[in-house]
């Protein structure tokens, strides 16, 4: 029983800080309605500039006390920023746009750290004593129970400042109608300032002193968002008591988990414990928190509805998809094995980021876990092939099939839910998947990865071993890449297609407005699913090609970090067209465009992670629509200039269209990107 | 040719590979004396075992003949190599990203430079390296595989500290060409087609721990701690069945590998009461664990890998943990009372490589691989130098190894038929940087 004691008091430690974490998320929320993923990003570079000032990275060694003056003012300084280049300027934009934005930063701040510190982990020196105290024959360390009264004072604090205080009388005024909050002399911008300046102090002083109990790399403190998400919905997004506790909780719950894993009735995966149980663990508080309180998370009283990327209605189609096929082949035949790899590997991401079209730039729901149905797919097919000896081409079937699957019950998981909030459900679903099963060795890849052999159909090897090479007579076959480019082709008529048909349009009306899109008659959790469907189809498909591809599967190459940089890209391509998809696979791993700058330049891709990040920010604030959309503007401005010189009679309409089109609003062929044009697109799907 | 992260590669947890890390650290020396704190009067931090009961730890008499005589040993001929058609060999390692290991292509880089100014390069042409670097993903694996294979001037792959991308990086290949590892932390290599784990893989290698528990520490059980990430799993697996093919009791507990404070996984392994305590850990993970052991107050004694030898583990406690004993499939390269290591340590730093970097053991085995290299292509002649010779020489490989075990035999092992080497030796830090060989080669437990 001291033991069991033990683990719960123990767990305090991660619970303070999945508390503190979250309180910043609750502080960012009140303020500006953002849900900021970067919140644990900013926990970590004050647990790094502290470590630097204590250490004398920076050639200068300080005290601990002026150290974390520092570190603090470093979260703070990245708080500010933070509002500022990101937050600010989006303060119009749709929730599922701040969302990315936020997640830009935890991307840049990542970067940053990697940059300016490296990869291994840090021993972040520790303030806190680590003397023990006895408790009930339990052997505690007493910093534990410092933590856990820290976040328990910092929570009440913040609840009477937010009950009675001037400041978060004004908050909560603002969070509840924007428009009154600034006819009564309140600024909403310098509320969310605050707000986000708050969440910064109490997330770094987290940082500082946590940090020393889990590790203080790039990683570890970023990802701590994802129980602190689970507290933060348990609070709504408003209690800071409530998430205080929550978090404490899932700390100890995490904590007693662990301990379960050590005795001997705990099942095992070749003799050590089932990994990613803890992480399963948070997974199923976060469903189990986003059905029992999520369909009440408080929305904000703003005036002006949010507008998202449009989505042209695609022209030629045919056309387009046989041109592109032609120039592929023809160059997997005559590029180096280089370039033809890099071009390989850039159709492959191509196909990933469609599944992001259909989920996100279609239907509106931000699903962060399309990598990781990648990866379940790669995985079912190395094992469909290894243990079960199904090959090509039942074997990927079933392998797609299951990432279907899938996929269709973390949609189901999240029907309750609208936009946004599937991030949060996605990200906790990535991060469990890729610890439990893809860290273990008998469903996953294990600490070695998974083979997977060569497609062969009546004989004849598709893969990239084929006999057939291409004009420089190497390795890697064209054949495979012929195999890719078909399937890229199919994928990418399928779906820009997908948004002539009435699904499309269904799929439309339902990210304008559910409400609206059901009073026109749309099923909408049919539609939904519809969509959860194809996209985690077109994620496995992914998932196929990259075990092909590289001849094995391995967990790293589908975590979930990684699927936040691959979404990045995404937006940065143009989350609504196959185009913007196209230009995502050419700037991902070893496509074409890394792999000419690193040969040609040698520009190392370590300062992609900054370039993305940032450049995701700059999307999202410049050209929502991405690289695609930005071009399709351009197209309809030159349209609409020969319009206007053809038919002068037409200028009138040819000038709205020009307009429409530079703001985000949809253009006159069907397409729409407004919420505010929810009528309209029920009227399209009317007809 | 360096390859750099990016694109999708940007979103992925750039966090190094703790797991691979204790993998391949379990089959290798880390550093050493040097790092002792640089010879500190400092007391063990961790104070894990000082004043313990510790098990025999009488001076041994190497048993086997060490390789001092590097002339002999590749079979060359004294003097410059000529300046005919050079010989290629090439080499893989993991640098320029998150697993960062250059040392083990500077020692390689070294060794090319001795080859060619003293050992007459093979049969007078000289010897260079190509490269190809994995940083972080695995593509740069397939990448790494189809430019060595689509090279005809490189008849065999060397492995540094590769511990991403093997996988594709062997499928690539796919056996075409012969592939040497020095230490190997993916089981994928293990199976892959010809190749060869010259100095072992941990599964094989980590068995004689428990030879040396239960022939020189005496014990009956064991608490065995590791973090829970893939490779460090399987490596604290295959320690724990070394012990119990040994006859001892185990209980293996896994923690959570961002976590530092290990109260919690010691207690559950039963830390106090074992006889033996086996961290398989990472240097941050051997700091935390020697604290935990302090916080419980055991005087057990520790058998580790030889990650808890680095640099990191001295700063982090003040000094190594004195008392600790080391399993390694190496000698220590900066043991100064060994032939082998003395001569290493002498010539590849007349060859550029720097004094703090011979102790690094990826260095070391860097430059044993590519001095075997020459051996094998030496033996071949260098006009029949082909992946198919060079195949047939690695199979028929006996050792003995640079700094490693007396004898070697590809192929063991069927169900891991790249496995060489099963045989470990034990160290144990005596303080002040100074070590004592405790064990002579030990083989897994019959």
């Amino acid at each position: 029983m001291d033991v069991v004691l033990l683990f719960a008091l123990l767990g305090l430690g991660t619970g303070a800080l999945t508390s503190g974490i979250a309180l910043g998320v609750v502080l960012t929320y009140r303020g500006s309605g953002i849900i900021n993923l970067a919140t644990g990003a900013v926990a970590m570079v004050a647990g790094y500039a502290f470590w630097a000032l204590k250490t004398g990275f920076f050639h200068v060694t300080l005290g601990s006390a002026p150290a974390m003056v520092v570190a603090l003012l470093a979260a703070v300084l990245a708080g500010v920023l933070t509002e500022l280049v990101a937050f600010r300027p989006l303060r119009t934009a749709s929730p599922l746009a701040k969302l990315a934005a936020s997640l830009g930063v935890l991307l840049t701040a990542q970067a940053a750290m990697v940059l300016g510190f490296g990869t291994a982990a840090k021993p972040e020196p520790s303030i806190l004593p680590d003397r023990t105290v006895s408790v009930l024959g339990a052997t505690v360390p007493v910093n534990r129970f410092i933590l856990a009264g820290l976040v328990v004072a910092i929570a009440v604090v913040l609840a009477a400042a937010y009950r009675w205080s001037r400041f978060g009388l004004a908050t909560r005024a603002a969070a509840e109608n924007e428009g009154a909050a600034m006819l009564a002399g309140l600024s909403p911008n310098l509320l969310s300032l605050s707000n986000t300046v708050l969440a910064s102090l109490v997330a770094g002083l987290l940082g500082v002193l946590a940090a020393p109990l889990i590790q203080l790399d790039s990683t570890t403190l970023p990802l701590q968002i994802v129980p602190a998400l689970g507290a933060a919905l348990f609070a709504r997004f408003t209690s800071f008591g409530i998430a205080c506790a929550a978090g404490l909780l899932i700390g100890m719950a995490q904590s007693l988990m662990y301990y379960a894993s050590t005795q001997s009735w705990f099942p095992t995966d070749h003799g050590v414990a089932l990994p990613g149980m803890q992480q399963l663990l948070v997974f199923v508080i976060i469903v189990v928190a986003m059905f029992w309180r999520g369909a009440g998370l408080p929305g904000r009283g703003e005036l002006i509805e949010k507008r998202l990327p449009v989505v042209p209605v695609p022209e030629r189609l045919l056309r387009t998809a046989l041109i592109a096929a032609v120039v592929c082949a023809t160059a997997l035949i005559v590029f180096p094995y280089d370039f033809r790899q890099a071009l390989t590997n850039s159709l492959i991401g191509a196909i990933i980021v469609m599944s992001y079209i259909v989920i996100t730039g279609y239907v509106g729901q931000l699903s962060l876990v399309q990598l990781a149905l990648s990866g379940v797919a790669g995985f079912a097919l190395s094992h469909m092939l290894t243990d079960a000896g199904v090959g090509f081409p039942l074997g990927p079937l079933i392998a797609v099939a299951v990432a279907t699957l899938l996929g269709v019950l973390t949609g189901v998981s999240a029907l309750r839910v609208r936009g946004v909030s599937l991030a949060v459900v996605t990200l906790a679903a990535a991060v469990a998947m890729e610890q439990f099963i893809f860290v273990n060795s008998t469903w996953g890849g294990g600490s070695g990865g998974s083979p997977v052999s060569a497609p062969r159909l009546f004989g004849l090897n598709l893969g990239p071993t084929a006999a057939f090479k291409g004009v420089d007579g190497n390795p890697p076959s064209p054949v495979f890449g012929f195999v890719v480019l078909v399937v890229t082709v199919a994928v990418g008529v399928f779906v820009a297609n997908l948004r002539r048909t009435g699904l499309g349009r269904r799929m439309i009306a339902v990210r304008a407005n559910e409400r609206a899109a059901a009073a026109a008659g749309v099923h909408v959790r049919n539609v939904k699913l519809t969509a959860f469907a194809l996209s985690s189809a077109i994620a496995g498909i992914a998932g196929v090609l990259y075990g092909y591809n590289f001849g094995s599967v391995s967990a790293t190459r589908f975590s979930a970090l990684m699927a936040l940089g691959l979404i990045a890209f995404a937006y940065i391509g143009g989350i609504t067209m196959v185009s913007g998809a196209v230009f995502a696979g050419m700037i991902s791993t070893e496509a074409l465009f890394p792999h000419a700058l690193e040969k040609w330049f040698g520009i190392s891709g370590n300062w992609a992670l900054l370039v993305g990040g940032l450049a995701l920010i700059l999307t999202l604030r410049l050209h929502p629509e991405g690289v695609a959309g930005a071009g399709y503007a351009r197209r309809q401005r030159r349209r609409a200039a020969r319009d206007e010189e053809a038919a002068p009679a037409g200028r009138a309409a040819a000038q709205g269209t020009v307009a429409a089109g530079s703001k985000g609003s949809g253009p006159p062929t069907g397409s729409t990107g407004s919420t505010g044009s929810a009528a309209s697109e029920a009227s399209e799907v009317r007809r | 040719m360096t390859y750099g992260t990016d694109g999708r590669n940007a979103g992925r947890a750039p966090r190094p590979r703790l797991g691979a890390a204790v993998a391949a650290a379990a089959t290798v020396a880390v550093v050493a004396a040097g790092c002792g704190g640089g010879g500190s009067s400092k007391s063990s931090g961790g104070g894990a075992t000082s004043g313990a009961p510790q098990p025999a730890t009488t001076s041994i008499q190497r048993q086997d003949k060490p390789v001092t005589d590097y002339l002999s040993y590749v079979g060359g001929k004294a003097g410059a190599a000529g300046s005919g058609t050079p010989v290629s060999i090439g080499w893989v390692n993991g640098q320029g990203g998150q697993n960062q290991i250059p040392e083990a292509t500077l020692g390689a880089q070294a060794a090319v430079k001795y080859v060619n100014a003293e050992l007459g390069g093979v049969d007078g042409h000289p010897v260079t390296l190509k490269t190809c670097f994995i940083a972080s993903a695995e593509e740069e694996g397939q990448k790494c595989g189809q430019q060595l294979l689509n090279d005809k001037s490189v008849s065999i792959i060397d492995y540094g500290a590769v511990t991403t991308g093997n996988q594709s990086l062997e499928a690539t290949v796919a056996g075409k060409k012969p592939i040497m590892v020095g230490v190997s932390a993916a089981p994928a290599d293990s199976t892959a087609k010809n190749t060869y784990i010259l100095y072992g893989d941990q599964t094989h290698v980590l068995a004689p721990w428990g030879t040396y528990a239960r022939d020189f520490a005496h014990a009956k059980t064991a608490a065995v701690v590791f973090p829970s990430q893939a490779g460090a799993n399987s490596a604290a697996a295959a320690a724990k069945k070394g012990l119990q093919d040994a006859g001892l009791t185990v209980k293996s507990v896994g923690y959570d590998p961002n976590a530092t404070d290990l109260l919690g996984p010691l207690t559950a392994a039963g830390g106090q009461s074992a006889d033996v305590v086996v961290p398989m850990t990472d240097a941050a993970g051997c700091v935390n664990l020697a604290k935990a052991l302090k916080q419980i107050g055991s005087t057990k004694p520790v058998v580790s890998n030889p990650l808890c030898l680095s640099p990191q583990v001295a700063q982090g406690l003040g000094d190594l943990p004195v008392g600790w004993v080391f399993g390694i499939a190496q000698i220590l390269p900066s043991d100064a009372t060994q032939p082998d290591a003395k001569t290493y340590v002498s010539t590849s730093t007349k060859y550029g490589l720097k004094p703090a970097d011979t102790a690094n053991p990826y260095a070391a085995l860097g430059w044993d691989e590519v001095l075997t290299t020459v051996k094998l292509m030496n033996q071949a002649g260098a006009d029949k130098i082909t992946p198919a010779t060079m195949g047939e020489r690695l199979k028929a490989f006996k050792g003995p190894l640079i700094m490693g075990a007396p004898s070697v035999s590809c192929g063991k092992y069927p169900d891991a038929p790249a496995v060489c080497n099963d045989q470990t030796t034990f160290y144990k830090y005596l303080g002040k940087g100074k070590f004592q060989q405790v064990s002579n080669w030990l083989t897994p437990p019959k």
